[in-house]
């Protein structure tokens, strides 16, 4: 049960923090504008991505 | 298999850090906008209709790698935007985020293998599995999972 109060508290504090990006960009910047940021350098490029893949790939192949 | 999956994309970066990839670094591929919808119709099919953990699934996934690695892999351009107190204010807390996620995965998994019981100590697998054994839970895991990826891919920008 623990584990998932602490999923739940990531995930309702991950919403807050986007929103916060949305409603109030002087104290948080924009989730996109902070990915758009990491996709200019080559190697969080790669890192991003295969994390991205290998999500695709644990969840439909595991 | 993640372990591999890691080690080989480290050994990827740290050979591109090191300039060990001897090829000529390539410039961003401009790719037809029909061509990634109809990979993407594709990739949302076979995900979806195929039995899951099916040989459609691995074959479908594995040649998604070349085509990520090609959308990624190029020539950075320009100089860097400045960092704004705002920008590193938001990257340490996604980070504090991502690393409780981890860490809260991390123990759940170790008391899990400790105990015995993956019922108290659920990981994130565990909880999400059941969803995607549904059409409906994986149609829309499915969605959240394209969506990032073309996000991340950044598809659309500079085609104006």
């Amino acid at each position: 049960m623990i584990p998932i109060i602490e999923y739940a508290a990531v995930l309702v504090l991950g919403f807050v923090a986007w929103i916060m990006g949305r409603l109030r960009p002087d104290v948080l910047a924009p989730l996109g504008d902070l990915v758009g940021r990491l996709m200019h350098h080559r190697n969080t490029r790669l890192a991003l991505v295969l994390v991205w893949w290998w999500l695709g790939w644990h969840f439909f192949t595991a | 298999m993640d372990a591999v999956i890691f080690a080989i994309g480290c050994l990827i970066l740290i050979a591109d850090w090191k300039k060990w990839i001897p090829w000529q670094m390539p410039e961003r591929p401009r790719i037809s906008i029909w061509l990634i919808i109809l990979v993407i119709a594709i990739s949302f099919s076979v995900l979806l209709l195929t039995e899951r953990n099916g040989w459609q699934d691995r074959v479908l996934l594995l040649s998604l790698v070349p085509i990520a690695f090609t959308m990624v892999y190029y020539r950075d351009h320009g100089p860097k935007p400045g960092s704004t107190k705002q920008m590193a204010r938001t990257k340490w807390v996604w980070m504090t985020l991502a690393l409780l996620m981890a860490v809260s995965e991390l123990f759940a998994f170790i008391f899990a293998t400790v105990y015995r019981d993956d019922s108290t100590f659920p990981t994130i697998s565990i909880l999400v599995n059941p969803v995607l054994d549904l059409p409906l839970g994986r149609a829309i895991f499915l969605t959240l999972w394209l969506l990032i990826g073309v996000g991340l891919l950044q598809i659309g920008r500079h085609r104006k």
